[in-house]
């Protein structure tokens, strides 16, 4: 199975939120990371069939996936970032409806229904309103929707948000355990959602993919530029204005910091193993502007 | 012949089962139920079936909502003593009660965008349109019962009428539907629903007012009745028509989809 974004744009009046897109996605788990306003949504919109493109087309095995209409969605399993639910429904109600949805059989959906709300731990609940429902346990039902036709296609838009860290554990686990000969594109903010399990990073920005790879693979794009050091307060504060900081710990009358710079940007740094919020960091702090770093002149 | 069981239970009795792996059986056990399950979800319904699952996700305070207009109607009629000379109060009757049936419907019609549901909703098996029409298909059929209901008891208190009701009670009922499908195909929002109700309230004090104005309810205006009853039928059917085909298309006009349509 080979799904193929080719040349995918989308342009509003004032904004260009795709730009001219390629990529070739095979079974595995593809983290997509990007900061707000990046064009991510936008992109998993299209990959969906939701928004059409400008220009460009969505291809699986090579067929388009407008003209396969139905029998494209039926692959699709998707979890917006926003969604909504009708608040009289409980869980159980919710799950069969979205069941009917994607044409599941009565049977079919009760026991798929059943099977999901076990695995999201939401069994003991599921005759509940979904509106007396907490965030994390919205989420959960959100995903447990998304995974109720088996889909070949999984596309989770901030899946993680609200939940707690025991929680997102638990889904790390799950997207693991069903990733197996499915495509799963992953988008989010918190790194170490995708740092352990993704086989791909794809990081995005204004709208354009500006690296792809493995997460050891991309992390190594930065080797060398990831230092952490010893500084008193005041230094503390002048690096923080003046480098990218992705880590700053009060310890006694000093502070470690951890900064990402292409040069030393202090005497005592030395330097470390970067990690993919480092990277993450990199590429989008807004200190800077197109992936630039201080200049050498700045070492204190 | 008569099978012995307790002889024969007495001749397996030396032989012992033979030792198996309990994880394999459990392993077997868990393929089994994985395979039971994958045929399960790989079965899928068709449309009509579809649209009768979709009866089930009605609201339940639709049907209320309709079967307390019909005996409210029911109940006034009786009031108004039907059949008596002055018919004015039931020609009020009549034109209030059909924008408001079509009324309880289209907020339901509408309930993806009012609740946010419509991304999730968009890239199932069964579209959007699909799930729009269905809802259509349902609550009209609905309508139609409850107008017909209506229509009957009418015609069994005084049948001579029965051309002047019909008139009376659809073309309010396909006036107001048009009105509702124009919204809908024109002003792409999560608050349709609002709107629609709005055009709903509109369209029942218009025809309050009208049915004070003895002169449109006479056996004389019959004919511009009828005019308007034909016109009212086809400009509803060209306007279904363009809000199924608006309702496909919507997506490639919005800036973000869960701000505008």
């Amino acid at each position: 199975m080979e799904l193929t974004l080719n040349k995918l744009t989308k342009q509003y009046r004032d904004k260009t939120a795709v730009d001219s897109l390629s990529v070739t996605l095979t079974p595995g788990i593809y983290g997509l990371l990007g900061a707000n306003g990046a064009g991510k949504t936008t992109l998993m919109r299209m990959v969906c069939g939701i928004l059409n493109p400008t220009s460009g087309n969505v291809l699986l095995d090579g067929k388009d996936t407008i003209s396969m209409g139905e029998s494209y969605r039926d692959l699709l399993g998707y979890l917006p970032q926003n969604f909504g639910y009708y608040p009289v429904f409980t869980a159980i109600d919710y799950l069969l409806y979205v069941a009917a949805l994607k044409g599941l059989t009565a049977s079919a959906a009760k026991v798929r229904a059943n099977e999901l709300l076990e695995l999201v731990s939401l069994q003991t609940v599921s005759r509940k309103r979904i509106k007396t429902f907490s965030g994390g346990m919205k989420r959960r039902l959100g995903i447990a929707q998304a995974l109720l036709n088996d889909p070949r296609i999984l596309v989770l838009d901030e899946p993680t948000a609200g939940l707690d860290p025991k929680e997102r554990v638990h889904f790390r686990n799950l997207i693991s355990d069903i990733s197996k000969d499915k495509i799963v594109i992953l988008s989010t903010h918190i790194v170490s959602d995708v740092e352990y399990i993704a086989d791909q990073i794809l990081i995005m920005k204004a709208g354009r993919l500006v690296h792809q790879g493995k997460p050891d693979e991309i992390t190594a794009s930065i080797n060398g530029y990831v230092w952490e050091c010893k500084a008193d307060p005041k230094q503390s504060e002048q690096l923080n204005d003046r480098y990218i900081v992705s880590n700053l710990k009060h310890e006694g009358n000093q502070d470690m910091l951890r900064i990402v710079s292409k040069q030393k940007p202090y005497e005592n740094a030395v330097q470390v193993e970067p990690t993919l919020e480092d990277l993450y960091l990199y590429y989008f702090s807004e200190q800077f502007g197109e992936n630039e770093l201080p200049d050498k002149n700045q070492i204190l | 012949m008569k099978i012995n069981y307790q002889k024969i239970k007495q001749d397996l009795q030396p032989f012992s089962a033979p030792a198996y792996d309990r994880d394999k059986m459990q392993e077997t056990i868990q393929l089994a139920k994985k395979c039971y399950s994958e045929k399960l979800i790989s079965e899928r319904i068709g449309f009509w079936r579809f649209i009768a699952v979709q009866v089930r996700f009605i609201e339940r305070w639709i049907w209320l909502a309709q079967a307390a207009s019909f005996l409210l109607f029911l109940f006034l009629l009786k009031q108004y003593h039907f059949g008596k000379y002055d018919m004015q109060p039931v020609f009020l009757l009549f034109s209030s009660v059909a924008p408001m049936i079509a009324f309880i419907g289209f907020p339901e019609v509408l309930k993806s965008y009012s609740h946010n549901m419509e991304e999730i909703e968009s890239c199932t098996r069964f579209s959007m349109r699909k799930l729009m029409g269905a809802r259509m298909l349902i609550l009209g059929l609905a309508d139609l019962c409850c107008l017909t209901a209506i229509l009957a008891a009418s015609a069994a208190s005084n049948g001579a009428l029965l051309l002047r009701m019909i008139l009376y009670l659809f073309v309010p009922f396909n006036l107001t539907c048009c009105a509702c499908l124009t919204v809908i195909e024109y002003v792409k929002n999560r608050y349709d629903g609002y709107l629609c109700a709005i055009v709903c309230i509109i369209c029942i004090i218009v025809f309050r007012k009208l049915s004070f104005m003895k002169d449109c309810y006479e056996a004389t205006a019959t004919g511009i009745w009828i005019i308007m009853f034909l016109v009212s039928i086809g400009y509803l059917a060209i306007e279904i028509v363009r809000t199924f085909r608006c309702l496909n298309r919507f997506c490639s006009k919005e800036k973000t989809l869960s701000v505008t349509w």
